[in-house]
């Protein structure tokens, strides 16, 4: 296992160059650049910019500085936003992003696993049809509509929380809802679908015939086997999370990486952008590993080599 | 089932959950003497020199002030000088600085002082934003391009509070100038103790009316009255918070839920939603000083007649009052009418009803040989928004009478002006706010050696009279200069402009003292709270 584990890191290495290499030069390819406002600078004024950030240089020279440069850990300062360097903006933005996707795959996991577990052990009931119901609702409404709506009813209408900010624990209760919702609905049909699966099995129907407990059964028994696809998925919803909170982050005025991803993006605020690609594209692979690795250790049939 | 494993498990569960819940940042909201702005965006820096974007203007002017200042209609007044003489040719300015001008952290501000701040701001190895602002000062446009070194800038300290500045030439706006937050001296002592770390809070010094306490970036700044302020007396207001967000559908919410007490721009959208509940004295909307024009590419659409035709079909009445539902201003001339005494040059073809000029533009358009059947085609590009979008499609059924096929292309904001830079565009949408009150601050637009010259507008006489007129101290005469220009450019159709801006600010009725002035500069200092 542990073979197999080092070989999986070192293919992150190799990866993560060819991400970087690639973003640089499509980001340097899309039209723009950072100092191109909708007021022009003075050509001196301009030209003296550029230089003192070095984008006067031939552009494989300035991918030769990039790479050191964040061999070294610096990632430079942002172009536009002076006062900051990339790394302060970064270290910040992931602190607030983790903070909100923690607490959305949390209560994801927890919601869809009782949902889709009731969902199927009272199967074809009401209780049922309306789990599966929401959950249909939740796969298709995009967070981007999601959250206005929430917005709309349990901050303007209802007044229980604010619109938008980041200034304490009643501001991450609709954000993360918003970024957890469709998540809940899509582990609801999940859990739902393999836990009839397992309640079918046999050695579910030696417990009933053995006369146990039915929340012990479904809690205890079932729930082992069942929660595996659920585990599989966690990979991709994590990777969903944080895509998705580009925009639920926009929304929501929250500052951390996808908002920063987004405007920068917009300004062509290149180290910035990178740096978020490089984190994004190191968090996914890393997440996808420890899922991985989870998954051997939950389910006794895979066999990590 | 519950063993210890379980339950220290879920101990550590617990206590993760918590901490992700709290260890966020956390903040005690005492509304108390605090205003609450949103400056829809992120500023580009607090350094006076290397901030761009009107919405850093909105927190530097609060902050940072200069030799004059703006009063609460937007009229120059002093600031951190309290006297100044103008020698007869109008190329040498003498200011007498306040006795009890500090900084932020007690230590006078003196005369030496601007003349680091001065050179600083054009050394080009500090590549400030704003170095052509201070170009009419003798010698900063040979440092800035490296010609020649600090010493060749005229800004000189008499005394330690007496301050001189030579100009290149007479510049009657000069004084309106220095309003300009890029004119804020910066704190010798604590920038070359700090480098480019001098702007963190903390090390942060200030000599406007407030004083930065905490900056989460993108998200908000702090400040609380500066004490060491002249005026600190006169200050009404103890705290304020700028929130940097973009989004003005949720700000607007925002409002709504009384999280804010100012926006600084509201969606257009949603102007007579926001009217009819919130009255006239809350959404504010007023002249600005400036334009909302359509560039025409001079290379690519070179028949002027074409280019007038298109002028004329345009109907800029029902663009401001049915398409954009906000006021805006009609516009027939670049230089709007507020910026008085400035009379600008109007289209003459103004006052003919719009049917006529119709059926003018149609006829101009059939001698130049187009008709139903050989229509022009010709592309327009405008940065993605919902209002351009709105003008575009309006502007594209106008043309279509006078037998021109508009496409339109819309591209995000960086893409669309790069690409008007480069040329590669028919017509391109674009917009000019003055960054002084002078017409020369629209006028230069048309310069043949300005990037943002985008028709490529090249006319040797306009160039040579606009940089006469600057010399020209007398207003009454330099104003008729640019009325010239305003006429010669007009009739070139360079452009077409469509309407002059309004700007559009949300004030609740918790703030008082807010007036409406045409530079949009509403400084703190002049708002009061209600108890």
């Amino acid at each position: 296992m542990f073979a197999y584990i080092f070989r999986r890191v070192l293919i992150i290495i190799p990866t993560m160059f060819v991400i970087i290499t690639l973003s640089f030069f499509m980001m340097k390819i899309a039209p723009g650049s950072p100092f191109d406002g909708d007021k022009p600078l003075d050509p001196i004024v301009q030209a003296n910019i550029l230089k003192s950030y070095g984008l006067d240089k031939p552009l494989i020279h300035q991918y030769k500085d990039y790479l050191f440069n964040i061999a070294k850990g610096d990632f430079g300062p942002s172009l536009k936003n002076n006062d900051f360097t990339v790394n302060e903006l970064v270290s910040q933005g992931i602190g607030v992003t983790a903070q909100i996707g923690v607490l959305a795959i949390i209560l994801a996991i927890f919601a869809g696993v009782i949902l889709g577990s009731f969902a199927a052990y009272y199967q074809n009931s009401k209780l049922d049809h309306a789990i599966m119901t929401f959950a249909m609702v939740g796969i298709v409404l995009p967070n981007y509509a999601i959250a206005p709506i929430l917005v709309i009813v349990f901050a303007l209408k209802f007044k229980f929380f604010p619109v938008a900010g980041f200034y304490g624990a009643k501001y991450m209760v609709l954000p993360v809802i918003a970024l957890a919702l469709p998540k809940i609905a899509y582990i609801a049909r999940l859990m739902r679908g393999s836990m009839l699966e397992v309640l079918n099995s046999n050695f579910i129907r030696t417990a009933y015939s053995k006369g146990l407990d039915n929340k012990v059964i479904l809690f205890k028994h079932a729930l082992k086997p069942a929660i595996l696809p659920v585990i599989s998925y966690l990979g991709p919803a994590s990777v969903a999370v944080l895509t998705g909170s580009v925009v639920i982050e926009s929304i929501f005025d929250i500052p951390g990486l996808g908002k920063f991803f987004v405007n920068s993006a917009i300004n062509r605020d290149y180290p910035v952008v990178m740096s978020v690609v490089i984190l994004y594209a190191f968090l996914i692979l890393t997440i996808n590993l420890i899922v991985d690795i989870l998954y051997s250790l939950v389910d006794p049939k895979v066999d990590l080599k | 089932m519950f063993n210890t494993k379980k339950i220290a498990l879920l101990g550590i569960f617990v206590v993760a959950v918590g901490y992700f819940i709290f260890g966020g940042s956390k903040q005690k909201e005492s509304l108390d003497n605090t205003l609450r702005i949103a400056v829809t965006g992120q500023p580009e820096s607090l350094d006076p020199s290397k901030a761009l974007g009107a919405w850093t203007g909105y927190i530097l002017q609060d902050i940072q002030t200069g030799l004059v200042e703006k009063d609460a209609s937007g009229h120059v007044v002093p600031g951190l000088a309290k006297s100044w003489s103008i020698s007869k040719d109008g190329k040498t300015y003498v200011f007498k600085l306040r006795e009890d001008a500090k900084w932020s952290d007690g230590i006078p501000i003196t005369a030496e002082d601007f003349v680091y701040s001065f050179k600083r701001a054009a050394n080009p190895e500090e590549a400030g934003k704003w170095v052509s602002l201070y170009y009419y000062i003798k010698g900063v446009k040979d440092y800035a391009s490296g010609k020649a070194n600090a010493d060749a800038v005229k800004v000189e300290a008499l005394d330690e509070k007496t301050l001189k500045i030579e100009l290149e030439a007479p510049v009657g706006y000069f004084l309106g100038m220095l309003t300009h937050y890029a004119f804020s001296p910066v704190p010798k002592h604590i920038v070359e103790q700090y480098g480019n770390d001098w702007v963190k809070p903390g090390n942060y010094v200030t000599t406007g009316a407030y004083k930065v306490t905490e900056y989460k970036a993108g998200s908000y700044i702090k400040a609380v009255k500066n004490e060491n302020y002249y005026d600190a007396e006169n200050v009404a207001i103890e705290n304020v918070i700028y929130y940097l967000q973009e989004d003005l559908t949720s700000l607007t919410q925002r409002f709504k839920n009384n999280e804010i007490d100012v926006i600084r721009e509201f969606p257009t959208e949603q102007y007579e939603s926001l009217l009819s509940q919130y009255g006239e004295d809350v959404v504010r909307v007023s002249p600005w000083i400036g334009v909302y024009y359509y560039a025409l590419n001079i290379e690519k659409l070179d028949n002027v007649k074409v280019r007038e035709a298109m002028s004329l079909a345009i109907d800029r009445e029902f663009i401001a009052e049915k398409v954009l539902g906000v006021k805006v201003f009609p516009a027939y001339s670049v230089v709007p009418s507020n910026m008085e005494p400035y009379k600008p040059y109007e289209y003459t073809w103004k006052s003919m009803a719009y049917e006529e000029r119709l059926a003018k533009a149609k006829k101009i358009m059939e001698q130049q040989g187009y008709s139903e059947n050989n229509r022009l085609v010709v592309e327009l590009a405008y940065n993605t928004q919902e209002d351009n979008k709105k003008v575009a499609i309006a502007v594209a059924d106008m043309l279509k009478s006078i037998y021109v096929e508009l496409k339109l292309v819309n591209r995000e904001v960086t893409s669309h002006y790069a690409t008007l830079r480069s040329g590669d565009f028919e017509v391109g949408r674009a917009g000019w706010i003055a960054d002084y009150e002078d017409p020369s601050a629209l006028m230069q637009i048309f310069l043949s050696y300005t990037s943002s010259n985008y028709s490529k507008y090249e006319e040797n006489s306009f160039d040579s009279m606009y940089s006469q007129a600057t010399k020209v101290t007398d207003e009454e005469a330099r104003f008729r200069i640019y009325r010239q220009l305003e006429k010669k450019v007009l009739e070139a159709y360079p452009i077409i402009p469509i309407y002059h801006y309004s700007d559009k600010n949300i004030v609740s009725d918790r703030v008082e003292g807010w007036v409406d002035n045409i530079s949009d500069i509403h400084l703190t200092k002049y708002l009061r709270l209600k108890k």
